[in-house]
Protein backbone atom coordinates (compact mmCIF):
# COMPACT_ATOMS: atom_id res chain seq x y z
CA UNK A 1 0.00 0.00 0.00
CA UNK A 2 2.67 2.36 0.98
CA UNK A 3 4.57 1.66 -2.16
CA UNK A 4 1.71 2.90 -4.30
CA UNK A 5 1.72 6.23 -2.58
CA UNK A 6 4.61 7.91 -4.33
CA UNK A 7 6.25 10.21 -1.85
CA UNK A 8 6.72 13.72 -3.15
CA UNK A 9 10.36 14.71 -2.97
CA UNK A 10 10.90 16.95 0.00
CA UNK A 11 11.30 20.43 -1.44
CA UNK A 12 12.25 23.37 0.66
CA UNK A 13 10.10 26.21 -0.41
CA UNK A 14 12.27 29.21 -1.18
CA UNK A 15 9.84 31.52 0.54
CA UNK A 16 10.06 29.61 3.78
CA UNK A 17 13.85 29.59 3.65
CA UNK A 18 14.05 33.33 3.09
CA UNK A 19 11.64 34.04 5.94
CA UNK A 20 13.63 31.77 8.24
CA UNK A 21 16.95 33.33 7.24
CA UNK A 22 15.69 36.88 7.58
CA UNK A 23 14.19 36.13 10.99
CA UNK A 24 17.55 34.78 12.07
CA UNK A 25 19.37 37.82 10.74
CA UNK A 26 17.01 39.96 12.83
CA UNK A 27 17.74 37.91 15.94
CA UNK A 28 21.50 38.09 15.33
CA UNK A 29 21.41 41.84 14.79
CA UNK A 30 19.06 42.63 17.67
CA UNK A 31 21.87 43.13 20.22
CA UNK A 32 23.48 45.72 17.93
CA UNK A 33 20.18 47.55 17.54
CA UNK A 34 19.64 47.49 21.30
CA UNK A 35 23.19 48.74 21.88
CA UNK A 36 22.68 51.69 19.51
CA UNK A 37 19.25 52.57 20.91
CA UNK A 38 20.43 52.42 24.51
CA UNK A 39 23.50 54.50 23.77
CA UNK A 40 21.11 57.34 22.88
CA UNK A 41 18.95 56.98 26.00
CA UNK A 42 19.32 58.54 29.40
CA UNK A 43 20.04 56.15 32.24
CA UNK A 44 16.54 56.82 33.57
CA UNK A 45 15.03 55.70 30.26
CA UNK A 46 17.15 52.54 30.23
CA UNK A 47 16.24 51.40 33.73
CA UNK A 48 12.58 52.38 33.54
CA UNK A 49 10.20 49.41 33.94
CA UNK A 50 9.08 48.60 31.32
CA UNK A 51 12.07 50.14 29.52
CA UNK A 52 11.54 52.65 26.75
CA UNK A 53 12.23 50.86 23.47
CA UNK A 54 13.16 53.95 21.48
CA UNK A 55 15.08 56.90 22.87
CA UNK A 56 12.91 59.96 23.53
CA UNK A 57 15.50 62.24 22.05
CA UNK A 58 17.36 60.83 19.05
CA UNK A 59 20.08 63.46 19.26
CA UNK A 60 21.01 62.77 22.88
CA UNK A 61 24.79 62.35 22.65
CA UNK A 62 25.71 63.18 26.23
CA UNK A 63 26.53 59.49 26.89
CA UNK A 64 29.25 59.66 24.27
CA UNK A 65 30.75 62.96 25.37
CA UNK A 66 30.69 61.78 28.97
CA UNK A 67 32.33 58.43 28.28
CA UNK A 68 35.00 60.03 26.11
CA UNK A 69 35.84 62.85 28.51
CA UNK A 70 35.00 61.72 32.00
CA UNK A 71 35.79 58.02 31.59
CA UNK A 72 38.82 58.56 29.29
CA UNK A 73 37.53 56.35 26.51
CA UNK A 74 39.18 58.63 23.97
CA UNK A 75 42.56 57.66 25.42
CA UNK A 76 41.58 53.98 25.69
CA UNK A 77 40.47 53.98 22.06
CA UNK A 78 43.76 55.44 20.86
CA UNK A 79 45.73 52.96 23.01
CA UNK A 80 43.75 50.01 21.62
CA UNK A 81 44.35 51.26 18.11
CA UNK A 82 48.06 51.82 18.75
CA UNK A 83 48.69 48.36 20.23
CA UNK A 84 46.54 46.57 17.66
CA UNK A 85 48.21 48.29 14.68
CA UNK A 86 51.79 47.86 15.92
CA UNK A 87 51.22 44.23 16.92
CA UNK A 88 49.59 43.49 13.57
CA UNK A 89 52.58 44.98 11.70
CA UNK A 90 55.04 42.93 13.76
CA UNK A 91 53.06 39.71 13.28
CA UNK A 92 52.80 40.31 9.53
CA UNK A 93 56.48 40.99 8.95
CA UNK A 94 57.84 38.29 11.25
CA UNK A 95 55.38 35.64 10.02
CA UNK A 96 55.93 36.49 6.36
CA UNK A 97 59.69 36.18 6.58
CA UNK A 98 59.68 32.97 8.66
CA UNK A 99 56.92 31.46 6.52
CA UNK A 100 58.84 32.28 3.34
CA UNK A 101 62.10 30.81 4.60
CA UNK A 102 60.37 27.63 5.78
CA UNK A 103 58.53 27.22 2.48
CA UNK A 104 61.25 28.08 -0.01
CA UNK A 105 64.61 27.19 1.50
CA UNK A 106 65.97 23.70 1.99
CA UNK A 107 68.18 23.36 5.01
CA UNK A 108 68.79 21.00 7.88
CA UNK A 109 66.28 21.64 10.65
CA UNK A 110 63.62 23.15 8.43
CA UNK A 111 61.10 20.47 9.33
CA UNK A 112 62.14 20.64 12.99
CA UNK A 113 61.58 24.41 13.14
CA UNK A 114 58.18 24.08 11.53
CA UNK A 115 56.99 21.34 13.89
CA UNK A 116 58.38 23.30 16.82
CA UNK A 117 56.40 26.41 15.86
CA UNK A 118 53.28 24.44 14.99
CA UNK A 119 53.32 22.55 18.29
CA UNK A 120 52.98 25.81 20.21
CA UNK A 121 49.51 26.22 18.73
CA UNK A 122 48.05 23.63 21.08
CA UNK A 123 49.41 25.20 24.22
CA UNK A 124 46.40 26.65 26.05
CA UNK A 125 46.94 30.21 27.24
CA UNK A 126 46.34 29.42 30.93
CA UNK A 127 49.41 27.16 30.91
CA UNK A 128 51.81 29.99 30.04
CA UNK A 129 49.97 32.78 31.83
CA UNK A 130 51.59 32.48 35.26
CA UNK A 131 55.20 31.80 34.20
CA UNK A 132 55.00 34.56 31.57
CA UNK A 133 53.72 36.93 34.22
CA UNK A 134 56.60 35.93 36.50
CA UNK A 135 59.03 36.49 33.63
CA UNK A 136 57.72 40.00 33.12
CA UNK A 137 58.35 40.63 36.82
CA UNK A 138 61.96 39.40 36.44
CA UNK A 139 62.54 41.46 33.31
CA UNK A 140 60.97 44.46 34.99
CA UNK A 141 58.64 44.79 32.01
CA UNK A 142 55.40 45.23 33.96
CA UNK A 143 53.44 48.25 32.81
CA UNK A 144 55.61 48.79 29.72
CA UNK A 145 54.61 48.77 26.05
CA UNK A 146 57.08 46.00 25.36
CA UNK A 147 55.22 43.57 27.66
CA UNK A 148 52.20 43.96 25.39
CA UNK A 149 54.10 43.93 22.11
CA UNK A 150 56.56 41.05 22.58
CA UNK A 151 53.83 38.39 22.22
CA UNK A 152 53.60 39.28 18.51
CA UNK A 153 57.00 37.70 17.93
CA UNK A 154 55.64 34.18 18.41
CA UNK A 155 52.53 34.04 16.24
CA UNK A 156 52.48 30.37 15.28
CA UNK A 157 49.23 30.79 13.40
CA UNK A 158 50.77 33.59 11.30
CA UNK A 159 53.82 31.49 10.39
CA UNK A 160 51.60 28.55 9.51
CA UNK A 161 49.37 30.64 7.25
CA UNK A 162 52.26 32.46 5.51
CA UNK A 163 54.17 29.24 4.92
CA UNK A 164 51.15 27.63 3.27
CA UNK A 165 50.79 30.64 1.05
CA UNK A 166 54.49 31.04 0.23
CA UNK A 167 54.55 27.59 -1.41
CA UNK A 168 52.51 29.00 -4.28
CA UNK A 169 55.14 31.61 -5.20
CA UNK A 170 56.96 30.43 -8.36
CA UNK A 171 60.61 29.53 -7.77
CA UNK A 172 61.52 31.03 -11.15
CA UNK A 173 60.76 34.53 -9.88
CA UNK A 174 63.05 34.07 -6.90
CA UNK A 175 65.74 32.58 -9.15
CA UNK A 176 65.44 35.51 -11.54
CA UNK A 177 66.00 37.86 -8.64
CA UNK A 178 69.11 35.94 -7.65
CA UNK A 179 70.47 36.04 -11.22
CA UNK A 180 70.03 39.80 -11.18
CA UNK A 181 72.32 39.80 -8.18
CA UNK A 182 69.73 40.90 -5.65
CA UNK A 183 70.39 39.95 -2.02
CA UNK A 184 68.07 37.54 -0.26
CA UNK A 185 66.50 40.25 1.88
CA UNK A 186 65.94 42.41 -1.17
CA UNK A 187 64.30 39.50 -2.98
CA UNK A 188 62.01 39.01 0.01
CA UNK A 189 61.05 42.68 0.17
CA UNK A 190 60.74 43.38 -3.55
CA UNK A 191 59.44 40.11 -4.99
CA UNK A 192 58.04 37.81 -2.32
CA UNK A 193 56.31 40.26 0.01
CA UNK A 194 54.19 41.90 -2.71
CA UNK A 195 53.11 38.47 -3.96
CA UNK A 196 51.90 37.49 -0.50
CA UNK A 197 49.64 40.51 -0.10
CA UNK A 198 46.43 38.45 -0.25
CA UNK A 199 47.43 36.22 2.63
CA UNK A 200 48.95 39.18 4.46
CA UNK A 201 45.64 41.01 4.25
CA UNK A 202 43.86 38.00 5.70
CA UNK A 203 46.36 37.63 8.51
CA UNK A 204 46.15 41.36 9.20
CA UNK A 205 42.41 41.09 9.76
CA UNK A 206 42.73 38.10 12.08
CA UNK A 207 45.50 39.67 14.11
CA UNK A 208 43.87 43.06 14.38
CA UNK A 209 40.58 41.60 15.60
CA UNK A 210 42.33 39.43 18.19
CA UNK A 211 44.37 42.31 19.51
CA UNK A 212 41.45 44.73 19.53
CA UNK A 213 39.56 42.28 21.77
CA UNK A 214 42.57 41.22 23.84
CA UNK A 215 41.73 41.70 27.49
CA UNK A 216 43.52 39.36 29.84
CA UNK A 217 47.21 39.92 29.18
CA UNK A 218 47.06 43.73 28.89
CA UNK A 219 44.90 43.73 32.01
CA UNK A 220 47.58 41.82 33.93
CA UNK A 221 50.43 43.92 32.54
CA UNK A 222 49.16 47.48 32.63
CA UNK A 223 48.53 49.45 35.77
CA UNK A 224 48.93 52.99 34.43
CA UNK A 225 45.44 54.11 33.41
CA UNK A 226 46.89 56.18 30.56
CA UNK A 227 47.97 52.93 28.89
CA UNK A 228 44.63 51.11 29.29
CA UNK A 229 42.92 49.66 26.23
CA UNK A 230 39.18 49.62 25.52
CA UNK A 231 38.47 46.13 26.95
CA UNK A 232 40.29 47.01 30.19
CA UNK A 233 38.55 50.36 30.31
CA UNK A 234 35.17 48.72 29.83
CA UNK A 235 35.87 46.09 32.49
CA UNK A 236 37.21 48.64 34.95
CA UNK A 237 34.38 51.07 34.56
CA UNK A 238 31.62 48.45 34.93
CA UNK A 239 31.70 49.16 38.63
CA UNK A 240 31.47 52.89 38.06
CA UNK A 241 28.61 52.36 35.61
CA UNK A 242 26.36 50.63 38.14
CA UNK A 243 24.08 53.61 38.43
CA UNK A 244 25.04 55.03 35.06
CA UNK A 245 24.10 52.70 32.22
CA UNK A 246 23.91 55.33 29.48
CA UNK A 247 27.68 55.89 29.28
CA UNK A 248 28.26 52.14 29.53
CA UNK A 249 26.29 51.58 26.34
CA UNK A 250 28.18 54.42 24.69
CA UNK A 251 31.45 52.74 25.74
CA UNK A 252 30.34 49.41 24.28
CA UNK A 253 29.28 51.16 21.06
CA UNK A 254 32.68 52.84 20.76
CA UNK A 255 34.36 49.41 21.10
CA UNK A 256 32.18 47.77 18.48
CA UNK A 257 31.10 50.26 15.81
CA UNK A 258 34.46 51.42 14.29
CA UNK A 259 35.41 47.80 13.54
CA UNK A 260 31.97 47.16 12.06
CA UNK A 261 32.35 50.14 9.74
CA UNK A 262 35.75 48.97 8.52
CA UNK A 263 34.22 45.53 7.99
CA UNK A 264 31.29 46.87 5.98
CA UNK A 265 33.74 48.77 3.75
CA UNK A 266 35.99 45.78 3.10
CA UNK A 267 33.49 42.99 3.54
CA UNK A 268 34.78 40.88 0.68
CA UNK A 269 38.37 40.95 1.90
CA UNK A 270 37.22 39.98 5.40
CA UNK A 271 35.18 36.99 4.26
CA UNK A 272 37.86 35.76 1.86
CA UNK A 273 40.48 36.24 4.53
CA UNK A 274 38.62 34.20 7.11
CA UNK A 275 37.94 31.46 4.58
CA UNK A 276 41.62 31.48 3.56
CA UNK A 277 42.86 31.28 7.14
CA UNK A 278 40.43 28.58 8.17
CA UNK A 279 40.95 26.20 5.32
CA UNK A 280 44.22 24.38 5.54
CA UNK A 281 45.33 22.01 2.89
CA UNK B 1 68.82 34.63 5.73
CA UNK B 2 68.47 30.97 6.77
CA UNK B 3 70.82 31.37 9.69
CA UNK B 4 69.21 34.57 10.83
CA UNK B 5 65.70 33.17 10.69
CA UNK B 6 66.70 29.97 12.44
CA UNK B 7 68.49 31.83 15.18
CA UNK B 8 65.60 34.23 15.64
CA UNK B 9 62.99 31.47 15.80
CA UNK B 10 64.99 29.35 18.23
CA UNK B 11 65.84 32.23 20.57
CA UNK B 12 62.41 33.84 20.57
CA UNK B 13 60.38 30.66 20.91
CA UNK B 14 62.69 29.21 23.55
CA UNK B 15 62.60 32.36 25.62
CA UNK B 16 58.95 33.32 25.31
CA UNK B 17 57.17 30.00 24.82
CA UNK B 18 59.20 26.94 25.80
CA UNK B 19 60.88 28.36 28.87
CA UNK B 20 57.57 29.58 30.38
CA UNK B 21 55.89 26.26 29.65
CA UNK B 22 58.71 24.36 31.30
CA UNK B 23 58.89 26.73 34.22
CA UNK B 24 55.12 26.46 34.63
CA UNK B 25 55.37 22.68 34.68
CA UNK B 26 58.13 22.72 37.29
CA UNK B 27 56.28 25.18 39.51
CA UNK B 28 53.15 23.02 39.42
CA UNK B 29 55.08 20.82 41.88
CA UNK B 30 55.71 23.72 44.23
CA UNK B 31 53.63 25.50 46.78
CA UNK B 32 54.18 28.93 45.29
CA UNK B 33 52.60 32.11 46.58
CA UNK B 34 54.60 35.15 45.45
CA UNK B 35 52.89 37.45 47.92
CA UNK B 36 53.83 35.36 50.92
CA UNK B 37 57.31 34.60 49.58
CA UNK B 38 56.39 30.94 49.62
CA UNK B 39 58.15 28.54 47.29
CA UNK B 40 58.49 24.96 48.53
CA UNK B 41 58.54 21.63 46.79
CA UNK B 42 55.39 19.58 47.40
CA UNK B 43 55.73 16.82 44.79
CA UNK B 44 52.36 15.77 43.45
CA UNK B 45 50.71 17.68 46.30
CA UNK B 46 49.07 20.30 44.11
CA UNK B 47 47.74 17.70 41.72
CA UNK B 48 46.21 15.54 44.44
CA UNK B 49 44.76 18.67 46.02
CA UNK B 50 43.25 19.64 42.64
CA UNK B 51 41.71 16.20 42.20
CA UNK B 52 40.12 16.42 45.63
CA UNK B 53 38.78 19.91 45.08
CA UNK B 54 35.05 19.99 44.25
CA UNK B 55 35.58 23.30 42.44
CA UNK B 56 37.86 21.57 39.95
CA UNK B 57 35.21 19.01 39.10
CA UNK B 58 32.51 21.67 38.80
CA UNK B 59 34.78 23.67 36.48
CA UNK B 60 35.65 20.63 34.41
CA UNK B 61 32.01 19.63 34.11
CA UNK B 62 30.97 23.16 33.13
CA UNK B 63 33.78 23.36 30.58
CA UNK B 64 32.74 20.06 29.01
CA UNK B 65 29.04 20.98 28.97
CA UNK B 66 29.84 24.42 27.55
CA UNK B 67 32.12 22.94 24.87
CA UNK B 68 29.64 20.27 23.83
CA UNK B 69 26.69 22.67 23.86
CA UNK B 70 28.46 25.45 21.95
CA UNK B 71 29.80 23.00 19.38
CA UNK B 72 26.40 21.42 18.80
CA UNK B 73 24.60 24.74 18.57
CA UNK B 74 27.22 26.51 16.44
CA UNK B 75 27.91 23.67 14.02
CA UNK B 76 24.32 22.41 13.82
CA UNK B 77 22.81 25.80 13.30
CA UNK B 78 25.38 26.99 10.77
CA UNK B 79 24.89 23.77 8.80
CA UNK B 80 21.14 24.40 8.75
CA UNK B 81 21.66 27.99 7.63
CA UNK B 82 24.19 26.93 4.99
CA UNK B 83 21.78 24.30 3.64
CA UNK B 84 19.04 26.91 3.36
CA UNK B 85 21.32 29.46 1.76
CA UNK B 86 22.47 26.87 -0.73
CA UNK B 87 18.85 25.97 -1.50
CA UNK B 88 17.71 29.53 -2.17
CA UNK B 89 21.01 30.69 -3.75
CA UNK B 90 19.86 34.31 -3.90
CA UNK B 91 21.06 36.62 -1.15
CA UNK B 92 23.91 34.41 0.05
CA UNK B 93 26.30 37.34 0.18
CA UNK B 94 23.87 39.45 2.18
CA UNK B 95 23.03 36.75 4.71
CA UNK B 96 26.62 35.72 5.16
CA UNK B 97 27.63 39.34 5.63
CA UNK B 98 25.01 39.89 8.31
CA UNK B 99 25.69 36.66 10.22
CA UNK B 100 29.33 37.66 10.25
CA UNK B 101 28.85 40.88 12.23
CA UNK B 102 29.14 39.22 15.68
CA UNK B 103 32.38 37.50 14.62
CA UNK B 104 34.23 40.79 14.27
CA UNK B 105 32.68 42.43 17.33
CA UNK B 106 34.65 42.65 20.55
CA UNK B 107 33.69 39.76 22.82
CA UNK B 108 34.37 41.83 25.92
CA UNK B 109 32.02 44.59 24.79
CA UNK B 110 29.26 42.34 23.48
CA UNK B 111 29.42 40.14 26.59
CA UNK B 112 28.69 43.22 28.69
CA UNK B 113 25.86 44.05 26.34
CA UNK B 114 24.38 40.56 26.65
CA UNK B 115 24.73 40.65 30.40
CA UNK B 116 22.62 43.76 30.52
CA UNK B 117 20.06 42.33 28.11
CA UNK B 118 19.70 39.25 30.32
CA UNK B 119 19.41 41.28 33.51
CA UNK B 120 16.53 40.18 35.74
CA UNK B 121 14.77 43.46 36.49
CA UNK B 122 15.59 45.84 33.67
CA UNK B 123 16.82 43.49 30.92
CA UNK B 124 15.13 43.69 27.55
CA UNK B 125 14.25 39.99 27.39
CA UNK B 126 12.44 39.89 30.72
CA UNK B 127 10.66 43.15 29.87
CA UNK B 128 9.43 41.59 26.64
CA UNK B 129 8.27 38.50 28.50
CA UNK B 130 6.46 40.66 31.04
CA UNK B 131 4.70 42.60 28.28
CA UNK B 132 3.60 39.32 26.73
CA UNK B 133 2.07 38.48 30.10
CA UNK B 134 4.68 35.81 30.87
CA UNK B 135 6.85 35.59 33.95
CA UNK B 136 10.46 36.68 34.26
CA UNK B 137 13.20 34.12 33.65
CA UNK B 138 16.15 34.03 36.10
CA UNK B 139 18.65 34.06 33.20
CA UNK B 140 21.73 34.63 35.32
CA UNK B 141 20.38 33.50 38.68
CA UNK B 142 19.87 29.83 37.83
CA UNK B 143 22.92 27.62 37.30
CA UNK B 144 21.56 25.67 34.33
CA UNK B 145 20.03 28.66 32.60
CA UNK B 146 23.15 30.78 33.02
CA UNK B 147 25.29 28.03 31.49
CA UNK B 148 22.80 27.93 28.61
CA UNK B 149 23.10 31.72 28.28
CA UNK B 150 26.88 31.37 27.90
CA UNK B 151 26.39 28.74 25.20
CA UNK B 152 23.88 30.90 23.33
CA UNK B 153 26.17 33.93 23.39
CA UNK B 154 29.16 31.88 22.20
CA UNK B 155 27.08 30.40 19.36
CA UNK B 156 25.84 33.88 18.44
CA UNK B 157 29.47 34.97 18.18
CA UNK B 158 30.73 31.96 16.19
CA UNK B 159 27.92 30.97 13.81
CA UNK B 160 29.05 33.50 11.20
CA UNK B 161 32.59 32.13 11.30
CA UNK B 162 31.42 28.54 10.93
CA UNK B 163 29.09 29.63 8.14
CA UNK B 164 31.90 31.27 6.15
CA UNK B 165 34.05 28.14 6.40
CA UNK B 166 31.18 25.82 5.48
CA UNK B 167 30.13 27.98 2.51
CA UNK B 168 33.76 28.12 1.33
CA UNK B 169 33.85 24.33 1.54
CA UNK B 170 30.62 24.06 -0.42
CA UNK B 171 32.01 26.44 -3.05
CA UNK B 172 34.86 24.03 -3.73
CA UNK B 173 32.44 21.27 -4.71
CA UNK B 174 32.12 20.61 -8.42
CA UNK B 175 28.74 21.94 -9.63
CA UNK B 176 28.30 19.08 -12.10
CA UNK B 177 27.76 16.67 -9.19
CA UNK B 178 24.64 18.60 -8.23
CA UNK B 179 23.50 18.83 -11.83
CA UNK B 180 23.55 15.09 -12.27
CA UNK B 181 21.79 14.68 -8.92
CA UNK B 182 19.11 17.06 -10.17
CA UNK B 183 18.68 14.95 -13.28
CA UNK B 184 18.33 11.86 -11.09
CA UNK B 185 15.56 13.67 -9.24
CA UNK B 186 17.24 13.88 -5.85
CA UNK B 187 15.67 16.49 -3.58
CA UNK B 188 17.70 19.44 -2.27
CA UNK B 189 17.64 18.04 1.25
CA UNK B 190 18.78 14.65 -0.02
CA UNK B 191 21.57 16.31 -2.01
CA UNK B 192 22.70 18.17 1.08
CA UNK B 193 23.06 15.01 3.16
CA UNK B 194 24.39 12.74 0.41
CA UNK B 195 26.65 15.10 -1.53
CA UNK B 196 27.45 18.24 0.42
CA UNK B 197 28.02 16.72 3.86
CA UNK B 198 30.54 14.04 2.83
CA UNK B 199 32.43 16.47 0.59
CA UNK B 200 32.88 19.14 3.26
CA UNK B 201 34.07 16.64 5.86
CA UNK B 202 37.58 18.12 5.83
CA UNK B 203 36.30 21.59 6.51
CA UNK B 204 34.05 20.29 9.26
CA UNK B 205 36.90 18.44 10.99
CA UNK B 206 39.06 21.54 11.05
CA UNK B 207 36.18 23.69 12.25
CA UNK B 208 35.20 21.31 15.02
CA UNK B 209 38.70 20.67 16.31
CA UNK B 210 39.78 24.33 16.35
CA UNK B 211 36.55 25.39 18.05
CA UNK B 212 36.78 22.50 20.49
CA UNK B 213 40.22 23.66 21.60
CA UNK B 214 38.97 27.25 21.84
CA UNK B 215 35.94 26.33 23.88
CA UNK B 216 37.94 24.22 26.33
CA UNK B 217 39.75 27.45 27.27
CA UNK B 218 36.65 29.62 27.49
CA UNK B 219 37.05 32.69 29.69
CA UNK B 220 35.76 36.03 28.38
CA UNK B 221 31.96 35.43 28.42
CA UNK B 222 32.23 33.74 31.82
CA UNK B 223 34.14 36.69 33.18
CA UNK B 224 31.83 39.35 31.76
CA UNK B 225 28.38 37.74 31.75
CA UNK B 226 28.07 35.47 34.78
CA UNK B 227 31.28 36.29 36.71
CA UNK B 228 31.25 32.55 37.32
CA UNK B 229 27.94 32.89 39.14
CA UNK B 230 25.50 32.22 40.56
CA UNK B 231 27.99 31.37 43.31
CA UNK B 232 30.67 29.30 41.59
CA UNK B 233 28.18 27.43 39.43
CA UNK B 234 29.47 28.55 36.02
CA UNK B 235 33.20 28.47 36.75
CA UNK B 236 35.13 27.01 33.84
CA UNK B 237 38.68 25.65 33.86
CA UNK B 238 40.25 28.89 32.67
CA UNK B 239 38.16 30.92 35.08
CA UNK B 240 39.22 28.61 37.91
CA UNK B 241 42.89 28.91 36.95
CA UNK B 242 42.69 32.67 36.74
CA UNK B 243 40.91 32.99 40.10
CA UNK B 244 43.40 30.67 41.81
CA UNK B 245 46.33 32.54 40.29
CA UNK B 246 45.37 36.19 40.47
CA UNK B 247 42.76 36.36 43.22
CA UNK B 248 44.28 33.89 45.71
CA UNK B 249 47.86 33.94 44.36
CA UNK B 250 48.14 30.15 44.51
CA UNK B 251 50.51 30.17 41.52
CA UNK B 252 51.68 26.56 41.94
CA UNK B 253 48.18 25.21 42.39
CA UNK B 254 46.89 27.18 39.40
CA UNK B 255 49.79 25.84 37.31
CA UNK B 256 48.78 22.31 38.23
CA UNK B 257 45.23 22.94 37.03
CA UNK B 258 46.50 24.53 33.83
CA UNK B 259 48.63 21.48 33.07
CA UNK B 260 45.65 19.20 33.55
CA UNK B 261 43.84 21.38 31.01
CA UNK B 262 46.90 21.20 28.76
CA UNK B 263 46.84 17.40 29.01
CA UNK B 264 43.19 17.28 27.98
CA UNK B 265 43.78 19.59 25.02
CA UNK B 266 46.91 17.66 24.06
CA UNK B 267 44.94 14.42 23.89
CA UNK B 268 42.26 16.14 21.79
CA UNK B 269 44.96 17.42 19.39
CA UNK B 270 46.38 13.92 19.05
CA UNK B 271 42.91 12.69 18.15
CA UNK B 272 42.80 15.40 15.47
CA UNK B 273 46.13 14.32 13.99
CA UNK B 274 44.85 10.75 13.96
CA UNK B 275 41.83 11.97 12.01
CA UNK B 276 43.95 13.89 9.51
CA UNK B 277 46.25 10.93 8.94
CA UNK B 278 43.42 8.53 8.30
CA UNK B 279 42.11 10.74 5.55
CA UNK B 280 45.37 11.46 3.73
Amino acid sequence: MNQNKKRRPLRWSHGFCHVFLILNVCVMLFPFLWMLLCSLKTTAEITRIPPAFFPENWTYIKNFTEVLDKYNFGIFFMNSLKYAVIKTLIVLYVSAIIGYVLAKFRFRGNRFLFIMILSTMMIPWPATLIPSYQMMVWFNWLDTDISILYTSLTSAFGVFMMRQFAFSIPDSLIEAGRLDGAGELKIFHRIVFPMMLNAIGALAIFTFLWEWDNYLWPYLMLSDMNKYTLPIGLAMTTGQFVANYGPMFAGITISVIPVLIVYLLFQKTFIQGIALGGVKE
Amino acid sequence: MIGGTMGFVIVVYSLFVFFPILYGFVTSFFNWNPFQDQFEFVGWGNYSYVIESPEFWTSLKNTVVFTAGSLLLTVGFSLLLAAMMQAVKKGTGFYRGMFFLPVISSMVATSMLWKFMFSYDDGVFNSMLMQLGLGKVPWLQDRNISLAVLIIVQAWKDIGYALVLILAGINNIDVSIYESADIDGASKARQFFSITMPLIRNTMTILIITKLIDYMQIYTPVKFITQGGPGKDTWTMSFYIFEQAFTYYNFGFASAVSFLLFAIIFVLSLVQMRFDKEKN
